[in-house]
């Protein structure tokens, strides 16, 4: 499992989730205020429809009391004097305990069947009932309905029943909903399109950076992308895409160099072979003469296979994943080996030569390995050394692991060379160019026999006064 | 044996039978041209199938087979003679060191490799001492012309007289006389003498060479130890 957001795992893209989330977030917010806006108006005409019932309730009970007669014999189809002279949707009714109907606005039964007696029973003295029905042809109403005692303790109560049609009301909240509804479409539309312009301007900065990638080449390694106009977020971004670049021109740029280096070694041995065979091929020669040139011509030979194992074992190194093949080696014992080996020839150039090591120090390295890494150290400090000069190896247990440096009272190497010198093909000294023993492989077999093995090479120098190079490997 | 050799004809008995199985017409016409002067019978076949047949068929002293051949490659064919329980010994080439690649033919049962580009001289070597396996040590005794060596004393004498040897100036010059007549590379002297299995690339062991000359054939007139140009240094007698 990665740890990459859900949501981003299936390749949705970026511009239209955050659309989608910008539109759903900003439709959601309008939608509630809208229904809160609505709630509250539709609240505050029932209110008012309620006290209006309630002012017209007073109005009826206080007629109610000072004229109580006029009441019951008020003729069915008559408006009564009490009746609110402009609100049509306002209905009164006038009831006995029992639930008989003293008077009532003409029709009312017809909307609003007149409330039992066990209904009116519930009622107490003082504050009367609201509810909110349908009526039987469906309109809302909203009665009020309260209990008015006679005017002496002996007569019986009345009851006093005031009704609203609100059918108005509810008219006017539809209409209003329905406005509401073409507000949200509409409103969707532009929360949507106005989210998705916004995802879309954000991301723009990514897409520049995509096209500027993808134009480049191997020919165009130098071009960059500009991070000045980036927004922040994408301006580190953008600088770890261009010190990658970096990075890639640069072993670009080796690449190239070491396959010029590589042509450059292999034409040198090949132009002699060819040379040397079509002089001796012009004329008639002695026997001895073409011994001679055939083995001129084998020496050439040796000299390209040699440099395209050393070439294939660097290759080998660097992209190798079988684990190293290793033993146990005693390092003094080696040390000798190497000192035995190169010690005639150092002797003929006039430079002394010692191998130091602790006693029974043992080591876990790729013997052939460690050999070739300290004999290649050797040579190169023996070609360096002038006559009277001293070679010193030395080895000894650090906490890192196996430490072996070859030290020489050489010419030194100058500084600026010194960070170049394990390259492959790199040589101090251009003139040496050609000579057939340095290629300018040495140290770079060196450096990776070391990696090879876990370690590392580090190297020190003295320009006039001698080279330290030391190995390490870790146990 | 090697004492008594009177040219470097006998580094291999006479008319022993070798198989070159090689695609390659060039190397497979060198080969058997070195391999023919050296005192060795050798048939050739260019491809896998008809070297199968030949070494399943004819009697060789040893076979050597390069690994990649068009049709049949040559792991396929140590598999077989082995499974046959043929046990002639074979020496594979390739142009492929990849240590699985190697690991691979000795673990089907050849018994050394080579890796192309490689040395004339050192097929030769690898291919004599696959032959000498199994067989009596030399004596102890090393004598070629007035050159002698007592092995067990550790002593050398020429002409009568001692020759004052470094310990492995003793063992090189013991090396050089128990392969008369063989043309020793510098790799492999190195190897052998010093332990130093790495191609050293430098003239170390012609220094070395240098040295032991100066006491073994320097104050006498006829020389012993001769530089083959590129190849390598050979002890012999020469007329």
């Amino acid at each position: 499992m990665t740890n990459v957001p859900a949501r981003w795992r299936s390749g949705w893209s970026i511009a239209l989730t955050m659309t989608l989330w910008y539109a759903l977030f900003s439709f959601g917010v309008m939608a509630l205020a809208a229904g809160i806006l609505y709630w509250t108006l539709a609240q505050s005409m029932y209110e008012e429809d309620v006290r209006d019932l309630a002012d017209n309730l007073n109005n009826a009970r206080l007629l109610l009391r000072s004229a109580p007669a006029d009441w019951t014999l008020h003729p069915e189809g008559r408006r009564p004097a009490w009746a609110p002279p402009h609100q049509p949707e306002i209905y009164l009714r006038v009831l006995r305990a029992d639930g008989r109907v003293l008077t009532e606005t003409p029709g009312m039964s017809r909307e609003l069947p007149p409330p039992g007696k066990a209904e009116l029973a519930t009622l107490s003295a003082a504050d009367g009932a609201r509810h909110d029905t349908v009526s039987a042809s469906g309109q809302p109403f909203v009665t009020l309905i309260v209990r008015v005692p006679g005017e002496r303790a002996a007569d019986p109560p009345q009851f006093l029943q005031v009704a609203m049609d609100r059918e108005h009301d509810e008219q006017l909240l539809a209409h209003y909903r329905e406005r509401l509804w073409l507000v949200f479409g509409l409103s969707l539309i532009v929360c949507v399109a106005a989210g998705y312009l916004i995802a879309r301007g954000g991301m723009r900065p990514i897409e520049e950076i995509s096209h500027k990638a993808a134009r480049i080449r191997s020919t165009t390694l130098d071009e960059r992308i500009a991070t000045r106009h980036l927004p922040v977020e994408l301006r580190n971004l953008a600088d770890t895409f261009n010190s990658m670049l970096d990075r890639l021109e640069q072993s670009f740029r080796h690449i190239s160099e070491f396959s010029d280096d590589v042509a450059h070694e292999l034409r040198t041995p090949i132009n002699n072979l060819r040379g040397e065979i079509e002089v001796a091929l012009g004329k008639a020669r002695s026997g001895e003469a073409y011994r001679e040139t055939l083995g001129s011509c084998l020496e050439e030979c040796a000299r390209i296979s040699r440099l395209i194992a050393t070439l294939l074992f660097l290759a080998r190194s660097d992209t190798s994943t079988h684990p190293l093949e290793r033993e146990q080696i005693d390092v003094s014992r080696e040390l000798a080996t190497v000192e035995a080996f190169y010690g005639a020839a150092a002797g003929d150039a006039g430079i002394a030569m010692r191998a130091t090591g602790a006693e029974r120090l043992q080591g876990r390295v790729n013997r052939t390995l460690f050999q070739q890494a300290i004999g290649n150290l050797v040579s190169n400090a023996i070609s360096h050394t002038p006559p009277g000069g001293s070679i010193t190896i030395a080895a000894h247990e650090s906490g890192a692991g196996l430490a072996v440096s070859v030290e020489d009272t050489g010419c030194g190497i100058a500084p600026e060379h010194l960070p170049r010198v394990f390259e492959r093909f790199y040589r101090v000294d251009r003139t040496q160019e050609g000579s057939a023993a340095n290629v300018g492989l040495g140290l770079a077999v060196v450096k990776s026999i070391a990696s090879r093995h876990g370690g590392g090479v580090e190297i020190a120098s003295e320009p006039g006064r001698g080279t330290k190079v030391k190995l390490t490997f870790p146990r | 044996m090697a004492a008594s050799r009177p040219d470097n004809q006998d580094a291999a008995q006479p008319g022993m039978r070798l198989l070159i199985v090689e695609d390659e017409h060039k190397a497979a016409a060198y080969l058997s041209r070195g391999l023919e002067e050296n005192g060795f019978v050798v048939d050739v076949a260019h491809r896998g199938e008809d070297g199968a047949h030949l070494a399943r068929s004819g009697t060789y002293d040893a076979i050597i087979l390069d690994v990649m051949l068009p049709g049949r490659d040559g792991w396929s064919i140590i598999e077989e003679l082995r499974r046959h329980e043929i046990e002639t010994p074979v020496l594979f080439l390739t142009a492929r060191d990849a240590i699985h690649d190697r690991v691979k033919g000795l673990e089907l049962g050849a018994d050394d490799y080579l890796v192309k580009p490689f040395a004339f001289s050192e097929l030769l070597a690898r291919l004599r001492s696959i032959l000498r396996r199994g067989r009596a040590k030399p004596p102890p005794s090393l004598r070629v012309a007035d050159l002698e060596l007592d092995a067990v004393r550790h002593r050398a004498m020429r002409a009568g007289r001692p020759l004052e040897l470094t310990p492995k100036e003793f063992q090189l010059l013991a090396l050089l006389l128990r392969r008369t007549g063989e043309v020793l590379s510098r790799t492999l002297i190195a190897e052998e003498v010093w332990d130093i299995n790495f191609d050293s690339d430098s003239n170390v062991v012609e220094v070395h060479m240098r040295r032991l000359r100066s006491k073994v054939d320097d104050p006498f007139d006829r020389k012993l130890i001769h530089t083959v140009r590129g190849v390598g240094y050979v002890l012999e007698e020469r007329s």
